[in-house]
Order: structure tokens, then sequence, then C-alpha cells
């Protein structure tokens, strides 16, 4: 057995150990499983919400978009940072709506708020259904990494991810968390140092070669795929998402904080954090310089490591992918296993719900491991589709929690199935103008429908919206 | 103030200076731009915001009010789990708060 191997296959039983750790026995409360029981303090949630952004996509998807877009891939840089300003103030908001209700879900909230069950299923159809590429990405980076290790794609690891999700919810993967950050941070500055030295003997000569061979991976420009308009459109709609908490898999962060004020710190520095993602993007440039655009972009960076690195490193590297997709994973699991749960089957019982949240996560993993074989596509794009899909509820959330009036479920429903038609049109079928997000087109005639159904209905039935009760406006501060 | 990020975001790649193939200290000019006005000063922002504003108190309190109404809400779901059933004993599920609307 190679050391590459051992040091690796040591890692993974770290990461499970840390997993079980979390929770000694299995929860069986659903709201402690899903949210930590609302107790967890700043260090805790930090680390929670920063996993969510430190994926598979930071650690080998944005070197790989480098490869494909130059310059381009830079839009992953501003857009978190941006979404934590609105985050700064409408996160505390959800927080306290949430805990005093009860909330659990995106779904429960929006269900709540407007007073929709239907509403409720869509937007649990919706986060299921757009959560399946997230998902997928993760198992791509995680299929790559095992590919290093053993020679040849292996799946058997999601039984290990299934089992710590099944085991310690969200209380395994904040244990998790914090073995993950450090040590993805750690390798990252470590790929980040000694690739650029090894290959091009220095960090900014990197740059010098780019600008002398070939100067248009410097800059974002034209229209076409990855300029100026698939730039800022892609940067918007991911900040929107971002900033709304569109992707229900960034509710039990949030919901599992002991109070807003735990939040609010938070993001205070969670930006100066996102400046991290700069290590990847560098290696992404040595990799333009060394491998050509005709390399695959994906494993850019592994490609790159194991040419430099000892056998012992590539497997503490190999262990910081591992644990990069396996955090990500679990707390997508959690997620849409809770969506389904709660929001779609509505089992009657604690222990039917629990039952099948848990049956849930078997069942989306190996869906999303289906979609990894039958639809493969670039890491970075699978994450800009969910964000296009989930993105079609910001305008339900954002009227729920900036409007002292109530919008009548049916107009945000008609508008949300609208803009939802239009990202799986544009898809699958249709041809984006200028390469902009189908996100954002979307999401424009989302907006549109809702405003004019709302107008529609004001003058057919002469009332205006209903006011909100005065507990939900206190909560909100509306 | 909080402006400022979202102009440097997407406003300063339409801006050829700031968007070409030039280096500064032999770094991307539009790696500078995406780091430090959209990524840093944010930080100082929020910072700026959060320590000189003065509803910290009002935020605290209605902090207190969303846990006690919450646990209020829970634990009068599980007394009502007596007689209603386990499905209410979570008090988890949001409770309408008046008739369904119908799309």
């Amino acid at each position: 057995m190679s050391t590459i191997v051992v040091v690796t296959l040591g890692g993974i039983l770290l990461i499970a150990a840390l997993g079980f750790m979390g929770r000694r026995s299995p929860d069986r409360d659903l709201a402690e499983w899903t949210v930590g029981g609302h107790n967890f303090g700043t260090t805790t949630t930090w680390l929670l919400q920063a996993g969510e952004v430190f994926t598979t996509f930071t650690f080998l998807g944005t070197a790989g978009l480098v490869v494909s877009g130059g310059a381009a891939s830079f839009y992953s840089m501003p857009y978190v940072p941006l979404g934590y300003i609105a985050m700064y103030f409408i996160g505390p908001k959800i927080w306290r709506l949430a805990r005093a209700r009860g909330h659990l879900t995106q779904a429960d909230f929006l269900q709540d708020v407007y007073n929709s069950r239907f509403l409720g299923i869509l937007v649990a159809v919706a986060g299921v259904v757009f959560l399946l590429p997230y998902l997928q990405l993760q198992i791509t980076g995680l299929g790559l990494i095992v590919e290093l290790v053993t020679g040849n794609g292996s799946l058997g690891n999601w039984s290990m991810v299934i089992a710590f999700v099944l085991w310690s919810g969200l209380r395994g993967v904040a244990t998790t968390a914090y073995f993950k950050d450090v040590l993805m941070i750690l390798m990252l500055f470590v790929v980040r140092v000694s690739v650029p030295i090894h290959y091009t003997g220095g960090f900014t000569n990197v740059f010098h070669t780019v600008q002398e061979q070939m100067p248009q991976m410097l800059s974002v420009h034209g229209t076409g795929e990855y300029g100026i308009p698939w730039y800022v459109s892609n940067m918007a709609i991911s900040a929107i998402g971002c900033a709304f908490i569109t992707m229900p898999n960034d509710w039990p962060p949030v919901l599992s904080a002991r109070s807003s004020t735990v939040l609010r710190r938070n993001y205070l520095f969670l930006p100066f954090y996102n400046t991290l993602i700069v290590m990847p993007l560098v290696v992404g440039y040595v990799a333009l310089v060394v491998l050509g655009t005709g390399a695959d972009p994906d494993s850019s960076l592994l490609t790159l490591a194991s040419g430099v690195f000892p056998g012992w490193l590539m497997g503490v590297l190999a262990v910081a992918g591992i644990a990069t997709a396996m955090v990500p994973s679990a707390s997508l699991l959690i997620a849409t296993g809770t969506l389904v749960s709660r929001n779609l089957i509505r089992a009657r019982t604690e222990k039917a719900q629990f039952a099948t949240t848990q049956v849930t996560v078997v069942v989306a993993t190996a869906a999303a491991l289906g979609l990894a074989v039958a639809m493969q596509d670039l890491l970075a794009n699978l994450l800009l589709l969910t964000s296009s899909g989930m993105d079609q509820l910001a305008p339900a959330i954002a009227a729920a929690l900036l409007l002292r009036r109530r919008i009548a479920a049916s107009s945000i429903l008609a508008g949300a199935l609208t803009g939802l038609a239009l990202v799986i049109g544009y898809t699958f079928w249709w041809h984006l103008p200028w390469a902009i997000s189908e996100g954002i087109i979307g999401l424009a005639a989302n907006i549109a429908v809702v405003a004019l159904c709302e107008a529609f209905r004001r003058v057919r039935t002469g009332q205006r919206a209903p006011v909100r009760s005065e507990e939900e406006r206190e909560l909100l501060r509306a | 103030m909080c402006l400022f990020p979202f102009l440097a975001a997407f406003v300063l790649q339409w801006l050829s200076p700031l968007n070409g193939p030039h280096l500064i200290l032999g770094i991307p000019v539009i790696m500078w731009w995406t780091c430090i006005p959209c990524s840093l000063l944010i930080c100082l922002f929020l910072c700026i915001v959060e320590f000189t504003r003065t509803d910290q108190d009002r935020e605290e309190v209605l902090d207190l009010l969303a846990s006690r109404v919450g646990d209020e809400r829970r634990a009068a779901a599980r007394a009502d789990s007596g007689t209603r059933g386990p499905l209410a004993a979570t008090g988890t599920h949001p409770a309408p708060s008046g008739p369904e609307e119908t799309p």
C-alpha cells in the first residue's frame, strides 16, 4: 500500500471519528439534528457559515474556472462579501422570526409568512431539485480526489458521508468543520506557495508569463462566454443568492445561532475570510501557464500538486479535499432531508419525520451520483445552476422581510413559477443572449410577474395588501 | 457607505484602466479591486456600522422576545401532544397564522 493511500485512509478515519464525536448518541429530535437546538455560539456558527462557502468549488472549481475563463473567474471573489452586507441586516430578522415560530427550513419560513401550504411545497421541490447539482459538484470533486489516490474513480467514500450525516446531524458537521477549514486553508496555503515557485519561479512570475503569452486571460472582455455580461450577471445572481439566503442549506447555520448578535458578529469578519479564495485562483493561473488551456480544468490543482509534493503530503492534500467535499455534502443532505420530511412528505409523527429525513439522505446521494455519471459539467457551472434556480425565491424572501404589507401568496407563486420555468428552459433548450446568467433573466421576469399580479389583484379586489401581525412586525422590525 | 463595494464590483470592470492586461506590483489589476474594495473594505464598513449603532439593546430585547415566544410555543405544543398525539410534540411545525390562501 503506497504512502498516499495510507495517509488518506488515516485521514478518512479521523474525519469519521470527528463526525461521530460531534454527537455521542444519534439525535432523536429533528430540531436538534437540523439546527443544533438553536444553541450554537459565535465560533461554531462562523465555521458552519464559512463551511458553506469553502467547498469543493473553492478547492478545485475556482482553479478550474481560471483555466476555462481566465479573469472572469474573479467573479467568485466579491459575491460572498457583497451578500454578507445584506445578511448583516436581514440575517437577524430571519433568525428571530424562525426562532419564535419554530421554523427549521426555508420552506417552513415562506409557508408561514405567506400562509400558503402550496408555496411551502413549491419551495421544497425547488430546493430538492436545485440542490442536486450542488451535491453533484461535491461528488465529482470527491471522485477526482479518490481517483488521484487510488488510480481509479470509486464512490465508496459516500457510504461514510451517509453514515456520519445519519448519525450526528448538524453537530457532527460542526465538529468536522473545524478540522476541514483548518486543513483546507493550510493545504491551500502550501499549494499556493510551493506550486508557483516550483513551476514558474515565483508568485508574480506567473502573472508576468500570462501577460506575455496570453494577456486576454488577465481581463474580462467581450460579450461571449466569460465576457463582461457573463461576469456581471453571474456575480449578481450569486450575490443575490447569498444576500437573501436563497439556498436551503444556508438556513441551518443561520437558524442554529444562539442569538442574532452571534450572526451579526460573524458577518463582520466572514468577508475577510473569503479573501482566501485568492489562493486557488493563483494556482489556476499556474495551471494555465504549465498545462495550457486544453488541460482538464477541474483536476488542474491536483495535477500540479502531484508534480511537486511527496506522497505523504499528497495524502494530506487528499484528506483536505475529501473533508472539503464531505462537510458541505453533509450540510446539503441535512437541508434536503429536512425539506422532504417536513414540507413534502409531511410525516405525521416526529419519529416518522426523522425516519423520512434519513431515507431522503440516502436517496438524494444516489440521485446526485446518478447525475454525476449522466450529466457531467464544469464544477463552477453546477454551482451557478443551483444559484440561478434557487434565486427565484429571492423576491419571496425579500418581500417577506422588507415590506410592511404582505404580498399575496398567489402573486409570489406566479412569479416564482415563471422564473423557475425560464431557468429550466434556458438550461436545457434555449440559447442565452450574451451568455447572461439564466438566473438573472428568470429573476427579472419573476419580479415583473409578481408586480403585475399584485397590481391586478389589488385593482380587481379593491383591497390593499394586509398589514402583518403585530408580533411579526415587531420581530422583523418592519 | 455600504453601496461603495457594490459600485466597485459592478462598475469597475467597464473602465478599461481597471480591467485590462495590466499588472500592479506584479498582480493583475482585477485581482486588486476584487480583493480590496469588494472584500476587505466590506469588513471595515460592517465593523463601523456594528460598533457605532445605538440600537444593540433593542436587538437583544427582540432576541429575548423571539426566544421566549418560541419556547412558549414549543412548551404548549408538548403539552398539547398529550391530547392530540405525537405530531404536536416538537412544536417545530409552523403554526398557521390565519386561513390558508389558495393559489
